[in-house]
């Protein structure tokens, strides 16, 4: 059976977040008066923080590498690559696309300190700053996004396989990109296939949460997303009933004109394991 | 024991009122915080159901941590601070299904929190029941308590215990591999702990390095009860669902890691692999992995350890005393074995008497056991000249015990693989044929006396001399004789031919047999029965040698009253498996589920 490996230090596991930076990100998500672009800087500050705490299993010590996290951004140009998709951490991790879950803990841009709801000032750490600005490489950071994810395989040859976590509101601008997230889907550990799941910010169509239907994508786009998805292993599926949804036998990993408690949901069920990192 | 006094009596904040004295207290109600705070507050009386979520995860609970006057209810705990951590905010642990936060109260005391970030199905009566129980100082007491937290917007659960100094097991091993008389002092508390657990009818269901705190005085402290399992203690009767969570991997049996569930002596596996790692690494510290997933061993070995994991299994038990080497090779048996001790799978499978027992705790056997005992999957090919008696009814069964009160303790276990060393001293090639690598070290066994029980002047590969050669096989039923099943009985033959069984020892009653036994003479027995005194018992530890039946594609199974279980195709046989399947409507005529996958058989 696929996705039993355990993630620990010897067998660590990669979530790969690719992210749309393009202009229109600065439009509003659904439902809210919030930029694109904050919404998703949010949910990945946030993922990030959750995976670092993944990672802590005893008070007295920091957090183990049980993950590698990548971000690649695309849309603007990229200082580290010179095209316009690349690594998108930033601080004293710029220019890395891959980082341990050590080198994150220690890296965080900032503590930001902000008023919630309530009126309570709460903190919360901050590795990820909202970027819009120029097209949307879609194909281009997915190439980059299988480069990365095929040597980090032949590093780590029987580790949990590497989850991808595509983030965009529009169309590709160079290209189809479903050859290259059928190629990002092929690249295989010992313990099953890399999962890709795609998120549309786009407000245009019908909000669907990972369908098994394609008829349930109506746009062109949404159905070039569809395609591109993972079918979702079953305990992604449990992950997504844990969090309210029930999700068909052969849901894919896809959601469409996400809110923001949509893309939040979206990103726990994209970083569920099967079994949480060693203890 | 010194350390900070979990078992003293305790703040009012965590003590829960006891459960009513009738009833079965299993059932109790969730158990209602002492203090009732914050005036027009909504406070539900105890509820019988917990929020269905989605749970909050641990980043939710950190910002809610940071405000704790306003996310905690009752007022030691607002008063309370979260100690801190990484980013100066709360500092958490995180495990399967919670995070664990440490709060220091204004009384001085200091407390571990601990929020769930998946339903805890079993949380309301299994802390109200631990809660109201007489528990072991190798725990500590803990509080449940509805509705305390607010993250999300919404009231959570919280469990409480007081915060127990000391360092989990593999902080205390990081510094402390090197002394092995403090190790073989917390190996003693540890077996003490254990068998504490087991004659409170605890199972704990999850002994790891990281839920074992050891204190300054070397005394053990079991944390994390998530996966923990209640028994009568005199019907050996489950009064909890079993966990969903069958524990780590690098400490389970590798069929309990398949199949889930927790049973009376759940325990007994993983308390032996650790005692026996802490032997290990007394006598060569290096054998410590240090990589904060196990301590010597890792569940890769554990599933196969005689081809995968045969080379960490040699390592392992070579650096064994000569006491407990006897004990690590029935380990390593064990491994490719039932987990089920077989005592108490035919206990259980007198269902007549408990049904409801055996549905609730071991739901797997209800319709096809996959338990392989030993009398099921010993036959080997050699022997099947004059197997399968005609008319014997299905599987022997000749150790079936007439009642379920003879479960296994962890003690007998550890303590009674020593005692039986001393009683086949002449067995010194119980294991060779198994384990060629680990016998090279292996000091021939008649000098087991004076072998003593610490483990730290053994395993260095010194090696005695063998003055004369081993004694020849003796055809008696005594320790060390070597038994092959033939149909339902068991045969004496000798050791150097194909055996099933290895005889560890003579006793006079079945529970002190850690593994496997039947009647003294071999013979079937529909009963079991005792002797009076008399050594009518023999213990026997399956040989390495013998086949395993398995589920697989062409293999046939006997019906049989625990369900259809494997059986050599020579033999009688009910059904034959002639395809799996995904789905059961796949199947033309029957089919069964093994815990994983569905099978197609056919008569």
């Amino acid at each position: 059976m696929p996705y039993q490996q355990r993630i620990d230090r010897a067998n660590p596991a990669l979530v790969l977040m690719v992210l749309d930076q393009s202009a229109s990100m600065r439009d509003n998500v659904a439902g809210a008066d919030t930029g694109k672009q904050y919404a998703l800087a949010e949910a990945v500050n946030r993922i990030v923080y959750e995976l670092v705490l993944r990672c802590v299993k005893n008070a007295a010590e920091g957090p183990r590498h049980y993950y590698d996290l990548g971000l690649i951004g695309y849309g603007p140009d990229n200082p580290s690559t010179g095209g316009n998709a690349g690594p998108a951490w930033s601080g004293a991790l710029a220019g890395n696309t891959l980082v341990s879950s050590v080198e994150v803990a220690h890296n965080p841009l900032r503590v930001e300190t902000y008023t919630d709801a309530g009126g309570a000032s709460v903190r919360t750490p901050v590795w990820y700053e909202p970027v819009s600005g120029g097209t949307t490489p879609m194909g281009e950071a997915l190439h980059l996004a299988g480069a990365t994810t095929a040597s980090w395989i032949e590093r780590h040859p029987h580790s949990f396989p590497p989850v991808i976590i595509h983030v965009t509101d529009g169309m590709s601008t160079d290209g189809d990109p479903r050859v290259w997230s059928e190629r990002l889907r092929q690249l295989a550990t010992s313990d099953g296939n890399a999962l890709l799941l795609n998120l549309s910010l786009s407000t245009r169509d019908e909000a669907v949460q990972f369908p098994a239907d394609r008829k349930q994508a109506r746009s062109k786009d949404a159905k070039v997303l569809f395609d591109m998805s993972s079918v979702l292993p079953p305990f992604m599926r449990a992950a997504a009933r844990a969090a309210g949804l029930e999700v068909p036998e052969e849901g894919r990993g896809f959601v469409n004109n996400a809110d923001i408690s949509q893309v939040v949901t979206f990103f726990q069920v994209g970083t569920a394991t099967v079994h949480q990192p060693a203890g | 024991m010194d350390r900070e006094t979990p078992n003293d009596p305790n703040p009012a904040w965590w003590n829960t009122p006891s459960a009513p004295a009738s009833g079965p207290w299993y059932s109790t109600r969730t158990a209602e915080p002492p203090t009732p705070t914050k005036t027009g507050s909504p406070r539900t009386p105890a509820r019988s159901h917990l929020p269905d979520g989605p749970y909050p995860s641990a980043s939710d609970y950190v910002t809610a941590l940071q405000a704790p006057a306003t996310a905690l209810t009752q007022p030691e705990l607002r008063a309370a601070s979260p100690r801190s951590g990484m980013f100066g905010l709360p500092a958490v642990t995180t495990g399967q299904n919670a995070a664990v936060f440490t709060l220091d109260l204004t009384d001085g005391s200091t407390l571990a929190l601990r929020a769930f970030t998946s339903k805890p199905s079993r949380g309301p009566e299994l802390y109200a029941a631990l809660a109201a129980m007489p528990l072991p100082d190798c725990m500590a007491p803990v509080g449940w308590f509805d509705d305390e937290i607010t993250a999300d917007n919404t009231r959570w659960p919280v469990v409480t215990m007081p915060w127990v100094e000391g360092l989990t097991l593999e902080r205390w091993l990081d510094t402390h591999r090197n002394y092995p008389h403090r190790i073989n002092a917390l190996r003693h508390s540890l077996r003490t702990a254990v068998d504490e657990l087991y004659d409170h009818g605890i199972a704990h269901g999850d002994l790891q390095h990281g839920n074992i705190i050891v204190t300054d005085t070397d005394e053990v402290v079991f944390v994390d009860y998530d996966g923990l399992m209640l028994f009568d203690t005199n019907t050996g009767q489950a009064l909890t669902p079993p966990p969903t969570e069958a524990g780590h991997p690098n400490y389970q049996h590798p069929q309990r890691i398949a199949q889930g569930g927790a049973e009376r002596y759940s325990d007994t596996f993983s308390a032996t692999l650790i005692d026996l790692s802490l032997a290990a690494i007394a006598a060569q510290p290096d054998l410590y992995r240090a990589d904060g997933n196990s301590l010597v061993l890792t569940a890769e070995d554990l599933d196969d350890p005689n081809g995968r994991g045969a080379t960490s299994f040699d390592r392992f038990i070579s650096a064994l005393s000569e006491d407990d080497r006897t004990t690590g090779q029935l380990l390593r048996t064990w491994c490719t074995r039932t987990h089920q001790l077989p005592i108490t799978a035919a206990a259980l499978s007198t269902s007549s008497e408990l049904p409801n027992t055996a549905a609730r705790s071991t739901p797997h056997q209800q319709r096809s056991a996959p338990v392989t005992k030993l009398e099921q999957t010993s036959h080997s090919p050699a022997s099947n000249g004059s197997s399968g008696r005609p008319g014997s009814p299905g599987v022997s069964r000749p150790n079936q015990p007439s009642e379920p009160r003879q479960v296994f303790s962890a003690l007998a276990w550890l303590a009674g693989i020593a005692a039986a060393l001393f009683l086949f001293v002449g067995g010194s090639d119980l294991f060779s044929d198994t384990t060629p690598s680990s016998q090279q070290s292996t000091s021939s066994s008649n000098s087991a006396a004076s072998a003593g029980s610490s483990g730290q002047d053994q395993g260095s590969g010194s090696t005695s001399q063998r003055s004369e050669p081993p004694p020849p096989p003796q055809l008696e039923w005594e320790a060390g004789s070597c038994v092959r099943m033939v149909g339902d009985q068991g045969e004496l033959v000798p050791c150097s031919q194909s055996h099933d069984a290895v005889i560890v020892r003579q006793t006079s009653s079945s529970t002190n047999c850690p593994m496997y036994y039947w009647p003294a003479d071999g013979a079937t027995s529909s009963f079991w029965f005792e002797g009076s005194g008399s050594m009518s018992v023999s213990c026997v530890a399956p040989s390495a040698g013998a086949q395993v039946m398995d589920y697989r594609i062409g293999a046939c199974l006997r019906e049989d009253w625990d369900g259809l279980m494997p059986v050599p195709c020579h033999t009688r046989y009910d059904f034959r498996i002639t395809q799996s399947a995904n789905d059961p409507s796949w199947c033309p005529d029957y089919y069964m589920e093994d815990g994983w996958d569905y099978w197609c058989l056919s008569r």
